[in-house]
């Protein structure tokens, strides 16, 4: 099966954050980059699944040249090969986004074939759109599940499940399919030194999509007050251990 | 007009919803605020909007609506505006507020803006 799993360059945010004299971006001179949390459960997901069911998984990211880095990231964490497309490092619009996908989406599969899964991460750790993997399964006339914390292939079939209260929804949807997960859904494997040096070899394709007309424009960015408050402290002794595994439960690792 | 999609549950009308319809009347700045609820318990949940502002509320019944489905939901809100052709519509960003007006905008090909705080 072939899994193509979207991702997006984002900066690695400590504690503060300080914007650009213009307000309108993060200062990311002393930032390094990243894929968002939820992508990066996406790219270990896509490798279980190929792992297990055979095929192969195409990364792929819209964003500035430099975002080849979380490609090769991508590569080195089991992914098979790579598309960047390469933007001037303007943000684009989430309807844009999906455009992009789509297009490239539907020259794949006149080229090498059609992506049977598309995951994308629930929505993205900077701009938190959430919407790009709708779009793109509106446009492909596929169906989309989103905020999934568990995800299996069987006869055919995507087996999706979201976490409700009270337990968890279960949803079976034919393949070709769209999913967005959630940070969680897996636990992603840490690249070993041979991973790293192999995804130096496998391919990236870079291709250079025009970009239109913004149609959500973002006007400034604002350091919401009383930010830099870095740690909580939830209790001391034995007593903080109902705080403790409160907290476990919430982040979903109890 | 602006139409606010009024999530619920057991007839009670979610919290967010409300502060959703807040902002749907300040979007509105006088003009009619009108709610859409789809799903089991909307007629019931929706009986108590007017002290919110809402002038008109609408409700999907159908039993293949009865449980949470996006895409179902979704094609609701996309009949109703095309009938009513809202200015803007408006909804709690919650994990459904966001997926269902996701289905709507892909399928109306609108700019959608998600988790507004």
């Amino acid at each position: 099966m072939r899994i193509l799993v979207c991702v997006k360059r984002v900066p690695l945010t400590g504690g503060r954050m300080v914007l650009t004299a213009d307000e309108r971006a993060l200062e990311t001179r002393h930032l390094g980059f990243t894929i968002s949390p939820h992508e990066e459960c996406g790219v270990e997901e896509a490798v279980r699944i190929v792992e297990q069911h055979g095929g192969e998984v195409t990364v792929l990211t819209l964003g500035p040249a430099e975002a080849e880095e979380q490609v090769r990231d991508s590569l080195a964490a089991g992914a098979d090969g790579g598309i960047l497309l390469a933007t001037d490092g303007r943000e684009w619009d989430p309807q844009a986004t999906a455009d992009a996908i789509v297009a490239t989406v539907e020259r794949e599969r006149g080229e090498r074939g059609d992506f049977d899964l598309i995951i994308f991460g629930n929505e993205s750790a900077d701009a938190g759109n959430f919407q790009v993997g709708i779009r793109v399964a509106h446009a492909l006339g596929r169906p989309a599940v989103t905020g999934l914390k568990g995800l299996s292939i069987e006869d055919g079939r995507a087996r999706c499940e979201q976490e409700v209260a009270g337990g968890r929804d279960v949803y079976l949807v034919p393949l070709p399919a769209v999913v967005t997960v959630l940070e969680g859904i897996n636990l992603p494997r840490y690249p070993s030194v041979p991973a790293k040096l192999r995804a130096r070899q496998k391919p990236i394709e870079t291709n250079t999509p025009e970009r239109p007309e913004s149609r959500l424009e973002m006007v400034r960015l604002i350091v919401p007050p009383g930010q830099g408050k870095q740690a909580e402290i939830l209790g001391t002794g034995p007593d903080a251990a109902p705080a403790v595994v409160e907290m476990m439960r919430e982040i979903g690792v109890a | 007009m602006v139409l606010a999609f009024v999530d619920h549950e057991d007839g009670q009308v979610d919290e967010l919803s409300l502060q959703a319809l807040t902002l749907a009347r300040h979007i509105a700045a006088g003009e009619p605020v009108e709610a859409v609820l789809v799903g089991d318990g909307g007629r019931e949940a929706s009986a108590l909007l007017g002290a919110y502002g809402v002038a008109r509320a609408h409700v999907a019944e159908d039993e293949r609506l009865g449980a949470y489905a996006p895409g179902a939901w979704a094609t609701s809100l996309v009949e109703l505006t095309d009938r009513l052709e809202p200015s803007a519509v408006v909804a709690a960003g919650t994990a459904r507020g966001n997926e269902v007006l996701a289905h709507v905008a892909a399928r109306k090909d609108l700019p959608f803006a998600a988790n507004c705080t």
